[in-house]
């Protein structure tokens, strides 16, 4: 092919480099899996950001289907020192989607790379590639009749497990915080060495996805939310499928009554009589999960008076909260830990219970009883339709699982949202003894004055929290770097020591939760 | 040039999708077509009656939308589904659309898990008579982009952005869907236009134009 004008290119690589390395991967990987049109890499640049699209524009997209390419493409990027941005099914909607964090990365997308290698039913276990989905492994699940269930984010079906896990991403089961439950890697180094966590160097050993420490120093979080290595396998834990899942909401009439519901759920859960990882979710995620759109209350600019919260509530039968917990088990044991949560909720003195029979089929009921019986659906996606207008940013502090740090957490991001016009879209993901706080900033990008507005609501989101001692475990791309910052300098310019002594060239994912060598400068 | 035409029939059935999305929203497509012109096929989806009769109507009365196929669209898992897997499976078809926001969140996606083209691809909000656009349009496009200005009532000219933000009448749905419909982005078709009298959709959407 004759050299040509690429449109986009990495930062410091010229054309002519440039031609010469995508050639290079055009021998390694084929014609069809190195994409350098327009056309070709738009749609890797959607994105939901306050940010132009052209900052995120990629200069190249490749599909690898082996280790071995993705070594061949870490060797070219080291030799003609381009920068590459890896995505696995590349749903990460909110987080930056699947559009690098600066513009000229090249994208190398691991769809391709989509086996599940093996699902032990016994254990419980199961190792796949990057490109496998949820759905996928649900219906290969299915198929082998296999009793086993899935925890997954609720992109659930198109989403796939190594992706969300090396993003610490959450569902909703009793295994529902996915990096706990992850069993071994294999990684791609800058250096082109693959490298396997855990059991996963012993030659001949079975228990790679059984024992998750080896021996010696444990990396596997290392390499999460992070830039060392490109992840090509990834090893984790499935569930059991019990006899009986009973899923069950408490809706509670009250914003101020969030403080009471953390008090009362934190016991049951922490002693594992509620094993999963309840969620309770304001009234604005249920309604728009339940189709119900900004429009249809009001056309008035701003945030949405309280006023029409409340009716939205009584007219969709939902909580101000609303608490969605499931029980696992024998028919025998749900019926106890049933009994202790129902004793539980009438000492509390308030929340209505709404079982699966009496929610009768209706949303959002039904989607988040698939979410917590490890049933993909999409149903969640709902939430873009509340405001319109494509803008959606997760912000998503973390807290103690204590009622009066959720009560402060809840009020100061409605003060902040409600200032700058936007909503609180909120729900608190309970964990053991955390609260992931997670909350849509949903805006429109149609309007340049409210992307305006989002994006100062959302850098003061980041200032305030961090005032009170609070920080987010998760963020796109975007704000990545300011998000490193409240970590602490320690903490980053160790990153960055190991950055430079793994990938002293600086060619993986550089901006990635804000390492990267070419801008750090705190040493 | 020989002029063809033939009505797409309610129900008529075109790949993996028809039967479920046909079936389950009951919908009814027609158009009317030419040509002389070799053209793939034409998808058209839609969220909504109200979508499903304007900008249907505008894409069906292109002369060169031919072999055009309307569905109407949902984020159902059952339909994201079926479409996954026609743009794995279908090549050289064209996908154009409007539809919620959710939806074309989802549809955008799996064109790009599908290694699908994506030549146009637009936010719309329509509210207080008003209307505002964002539009990412590749250069092969581009003219599409100026079509859909020029028949969209009261569009205001964009500044020169990547990014296009430009401000319109409430009537613009018909226009987009005549634009989005054409094979060749630009070329002028004697006495073809959208039509001009059609319900104004309020609301947020967006457009794509998509090629597999």
């Amino acid at each position: 092919m004759s050299e040509q004008n690429y449109k986009v290119l990495p930062t410091g690589v010229e054309q002519g480099d440039f031609h010469q390395a995508i050639e290079k991967f055009r021998a390694l990987l084929g014609d069809e899996n190195v994409l350098v049109e327009e056309a070709q890499l738009k749609p890797y640049n959607k994105i939901m950001m306050p940010s132009e699209d052209a900052e995120h524009a990629p200069s190249a997209a490749v599909t690898a289907t082996t280790v071995e390419q993705v070594q061949g493409v870490v060797k070219i990027c080291n030799e003609f020192k381009i920068p590459v941005w890896t995505v696995s099914t590349g749903r990460n909607f909110g987080y930056g989607s699947t559009a690098p964090h600066h513009r000229g990365q090249i994208i190398l997308d691991l769809k391709k790379m989509n086996k599940i290698l093996e699902v032990d039913a016994e254990l419980g276990t199961a190792l796949v590639e990057p490109g496998v989905t949820y759905q996928q492994l649900y219906d290969y699940i299915q198929e082998n009749n296999l009793p086993l269930m899935l925890s997954f984010s609720a992109p659930s079906a198109i989403a796939g497990p190594l992706g969300n896990t090396m993003d610490r991403g959450v569902g909703y089961t009793p295994y529902g915080e996915h990096f706990l439950m992850q069993c071994g890697m294999e990684l791609v180094l800058a250096n082109g060495e693959v490298y396997r966590t855990g059991m996963g160097g012993v030659e001949g050993d079975k228990a790679w996805q059984v024992f998750k420490w080896g021996y010696g120093p444990t990396l596997d979080g290392m390499f999460t939310q992070a830039n060392y290595g490109i992840c090509t396998k990834m090893g984790f834990w499935l569930m059991h499928k019990p006899p009986v899942i009973k899923p069950f909401e408490i809706q509670f009439d009250e914003e101020t009554d969030i403080a009471e519901i953390v008090e009362f759920i934190r016991p049951l859960r922490i002693n594992q009589v509620i094993p999963n990882s309840v969620v309770i979710a304001g009234v604005l995620w249920e309604a728009s999960t339940a189709g119900v759109r900004r429009s249809d209350y009001t056309t008035e600019p701003g945030a949405t008076p309280d006023a029409i919260l409340k009716q939205i509530q009584k007219d969709k039968h939902l909580g101000a909260w609303n608490v969605y917990c499931a029980l696992y088990g024998t028919p025998e044991q749900v019926e106890v830990n049933w009994n202790i949560v129902t004793g539980a909720l009438k000492q509390l003195g308030k929340g209505r219970i709404v079982t699966e029979e009496e929610a009768g089929g209706t949303e959002p009921f039904t989607y988040r009883a698939k979410l917590m019986s490890g049933v993909p659906n999409l149903r969640e996606f709902g939430l873009y339709n509340w405001r319109g207008g494509g803008g959606s940013m997760w912000f998503a502090p973390v807290s103690q699982a204590k009622g009066a740090e959720c009560d402060k957490q809840y009020a100061l991001a409605k003060e902040i949202l409600n200032k700058h016009g936007l909503d609180y879209v909120g729900e608190f993901i309970v964990g053991w003894r955390d609260m992931h706080h997670v909350i849509d900033v949903l805006y429109d990008r149609t309007n340049p004055e409210e992307t305006k507005r989002a994006d100062a609501c959302f850098n003061e989101l980041l200032d305030e929290f961090e005032k009170r001692g609070y920080a987010v475990y998760r963020v796109n791309t975007r704000f990545m770097d300011r998000v490193a910052d409240s970590y602490g300098p320690v903490k980053r310019r160790l990153e960055h020591t190991l950055k430079k002594a793994l990938d002293p060239n600086n060619i993986l994912a550089p901006g990635k939760s804000g390492i990267d060598l070419d801008k750090f400068t705190d040493w | 040039m020989s002029i063809e035409r033939r009505s797409v029939l309610k129900g008529m059935a075109l790949g993996g999708l028809a039967g479920l999305t046909l079936g389950q929203a009951g919908l009814a497509s027609a158009g009317q077509a030419a040509e002389a012109v070799t053209r793939k096929p034409l998808l058209v989806l839609v969220s909504g009656a109200e979508a499903e009769a304007v900008f249907a109507g505008g894409a069906l009365a292109h002369p060169a939308a031919g072999h055009a196929t309307v569905l109407r669209t949902d984020h159902g898992l059952e339909f994201i589904s079926a479409l996954q897997q026609r743009l794995k499976a279908s090549s050289g078809e064209r996908i154009i659309g409007l539809v919620d926001d959710a939806s074309g969140t989802l549809i955008l996606d799996l064109a790009r898990s599908a290694g699908a083209r994506l030549h146009w691809s637009g936010q719309h909000v329509t509210e207080g008579g008003q209307s505002r656009h964002r539009l990412s349009v590749t250069p092969d496009t581009a003219a599409c982009g100026h079509q859909f200005m020029a028949l969209s009532e009261g569009c205001a000219t964009p500044s020169a952005t990547e990014d296009l933000i430009l401000a319109a009448s409430h009537q613009w749905v018909p226009a987009l869907g005549f634009a989005l419909a054409s094979p060749e982005p630009g070329r002028r078709y004697l006495r073809a236009t959208p039509p001009t009298q059609a319900a104004a959709l309020t609301g947020h959407y967006v457009s794509f134009s998509i090629e597999t």
